[in-house]
């Protein structure tokens, strides 16, 4: 399990909310996606908008919503998706602002999404006086590159800058995925390979990781 | 007693603890290699300046003559005393035994003084609370302590005042059916009294006064109104969490007592975490390293820093310790050292043996050694906290309590003095 939690956390953004992830592609207005077991489920608000949720993201241990807005430019894709995240006891929050593009190459689809994360501490202070400060935590910033096939996908991402480290880990992963008119599969295998940085995963143990995790999805669209 | 490091799965564990298995070895062949293992797994030979050719000259020959269970036992326990550290421990598989050499009690308990006396702390035969040792088995006092059977303490003792304590501590032992005549000053007046040795307890814990806390973490509002949070061991996160809760719940109190005395250790983060609880910044705790078994070399597997946690306690906080706060309670102490609001109280300093343990010894009749295969280091590269050649290390208190015959005295009918101490000055610091 430690793995499957590790691998997560490691993983932490998953932008696009279309039938594949991670993909600068929106759902049209009306339309739904469900999302198994950690991605985003989404609703479509307008032909280039929609609005979705992660019941509970690994990274700030609890749920985030947001929005993400794209567009078209010939082949090109592109989004943007801002989302807030807060712990389940409200003591910590996430401002996050995912950037994608997508480009269709024949069959082949290339992806790629630059991510930062801010984390806010809102701490109980007691000194002279009993008070709540709301105080900057923790920055990350992830780099994600895709090559999707239509039965296959590989996933690379590398952190670029995570208290004050970067490059120190990344993670790669193949999956064969599969999609018909309102599902899609994806089962595969990845790595974490580094030295990942975080609070309560690992604290922070310098180990040089080679973590092989499951990379699941299942995604049902309406 | 461990300072534990969280080797996780596919990663290069041959930089983690581990155990040499030479049970099925014979005596003499288990000694001549565990010397020899020690001697390149033990963190802290340079630091501590131990010569294994010594060990070897005193322990092999008395291999090589043990034929009985007893005599190999006497053996191993003869290597604990080379080891001063209070991460070194010896134990048994049907539990923890006393040796023959302290098998009963004289029912004494007895402490130094500052003014340099021995006195009676407390006793149940015909020695009173506040009488002066004169002379012990017709020795004066200071040598005989240094006659008393040290291997029998089952733990290593990293400091001198650890190790003067535990001396007084087997002083007051004996063999089974033995007697001692004891010369004091009972209100200037000499007297000799005959002392026997009586069955007490086959508990090696409950004998030697190695204390072990109940509870992990536990809290309480003192009459005061001060808030009191004692942590006992911080071996996983829920240690900081009930910390965390016991200052939200206790946050109208004027002052906070955190009592580490006794406390055990654990796991490094909660106790990285814990200190965040009274930190506002970020700083640097410590490097953590290990021996790599394949090339007997200490490697860096860690940095650790404190970061601020969800709850921030500034106002003024006495800290507790005293010469059983060890491991990764010594590394909270030297955290909280560091924070304007707190002060630490106590008789006397840490347990002065922060290496990260874990690393072992399987000897043949079921006996275990554990000692530490890991150093901490602070900022410099400095080995952080750990006892050196001259037995000095740990955490002393800012204000310490003098061993003065009053305060001794209270002490061991049971008040606590310390606490008294600090809530002292936290009602000075908070008026």
């Amino acid at each position: 399990m430690i793995w499957l939690v590790l691998a997560l956390a490691a993983d932490p953004t998953d932008a696009g909310t279309a039938v594949r992830s991670h993909t600068a592609e929106t759902l049209p207005a009306g339309e739904a996606v469900v999302r198994w077991p950690a991605g985003r489920s989404a609703v479509g608000l307008g032909d280039h908008t929609d609005a979705w949720l992660t019941p509970f993201d690994l990274t700030i241990g609890g749920p985030r919503v947001g929005v993400e807005h794209g567009g078209r430019l010939g082949a090109t894709r592109w989004s943007l998706a801002p989302s807030v995240g807060a712990k389940t006891t409200l003591k910590r929050a996430s401002l996050r602002l995912e950037t994608n593009g997508s480009w269709d190459v024949g069959v082949h689809q290339l992806s790629g999404q630059v991510a930062v994360d801010v984390r806010l501490l809102r701490q109980l202070v007691v000194d002279e006086e009993v008070s709540r400060e709301l105080s900057f935590d923790r920055v990350q910033a992830h780099v994600l590159g895709i090559w999707d096939t239509p039965h296959s996908r590989v996933k690379l991402r590398l952190p670029l800058a995570d208290q004050g480290h970067g490059l120190t880990w990344g993670t790669v992963s193949a999956a064969w995925t599969h999609t018909t008119g309102r599902v899609h599969m994806a089962a595969g295998l990845g790595m974490l390979v580094g030295r990942p940085f975080d609070r309560y995963t690992l604290g922070h143990y310098a180990w040089w990781f080679w973590v092989p995790y499951p990379e699941v999805d299942l995604a049902v669209r309406f | 007693m461990t300072r534990i490091l969280l080797c996780v799965g596919l990663v290069g564990c041959a930089t983690a603890p581990s155990t040499l298995d030479l049970s099925d070895e014979p005596i003499d062949v288990a000694v001549a290699l565990g010397i020899d293992h020690l001697e390149q797994a033990y963190s802290f030979t340079e630091h501590k300046r131990i010569d294994w050719d010594v060990v070897r000259d005193e322990l092999q020959p008395l291999a090589d003559a043990a034929s009985t269970p007893e005599e190999e036992a006497h053996v191993l326990r003869r290597l604990v005393p080379y080891l001063p550290d209070a991460h070194v421990q010896l134990f048994h598989d049907d539990g923890d035994d006393l040796c023959p050499e302290a098998r009963h009690s004289y029912d004494v308990t007895l402490t130094d003084l500052d003014d340099g006396r021995v006195i009676v702390a407390a006793s149940g035969g015909p020695l009173e609370p506040g009488d002066t040792i004169v002379s012990w088995g017709g020795q004066p006092v200071d040598v005989a302590r240094e006659g008393a059977p040290f291997w029998c303490f089952p733990l290593g003792a990293a400091t001198n005042e650890r190790r003067a304590q535990v001396q007084l501590k087997l002083l007051g032992r004996g063999p089974v059916g033995s007697t001692v005549d004891v010369e004091v000053l009972r209100d200037g007046v000499p007297r000799t009294e005959t002392l026997s040795a009586r069955p007490d307890t086959d508990d090696i814990r409950v004998a030697l006064g190695i204390e072990l806390p109940e509870t992990m973490v536990d809290h309480r509002r003192l009459p005061s109104g001060m808030a009191y949070v004692r942590v006992g061991w911080e071996e996983t996160y829920l240690a900081e969490t009930r910390v965390q809760r016991a200052l939200v719940g206790m946050r109208d109190a004027p002052g906070l007592v955190l009592d580490l005395r006794d406390n055990d250790g654990g796991m490094d983060m909660p106790a990285a975490n814990i200190a965040g609880m009274f930190s506002t910044e970020r700083f640097f705790y410590e490097t953590v390293t290990f021996l790599n078994h394949r090339t007997f070399e200490q490697e860096t597997i860690a940095e650790l820093w404190v970061e601020p946690q969800e709850v921030y306690w500034g106002r003024p906080t006495a800290v507790l310790i005293d010469a059983d706060t060890v491991s990764s309670g010594e590394g909270l102490t030297y955290l909280l050292k560091k924070m304007p609001q707190v002060q630490v109280f106590g008789f006397e300093g840490t347990a002065a043996s922060f290496g990260s343990t874990g690393s072992g010894i399987d000897f043949p009749g079921g006996w275990h050694l554990t000692f530490p295969g890991g150093r901490a280091l602070d900022e410099r590269g400095r080995i952080l906290l750990d006892s050196d050649h001259t037995l000095e290390g740990g955490n002393r208190p800012d204000q310490r309590l003098p061993w003065t015959e009053e305060l001794v005295l209270r002490h061991h009918a049971g008040e606590d003095v310390v606490l008294e101490a600090a809530v002292g000055w936290l009602k000075e610091a908070t008026r």
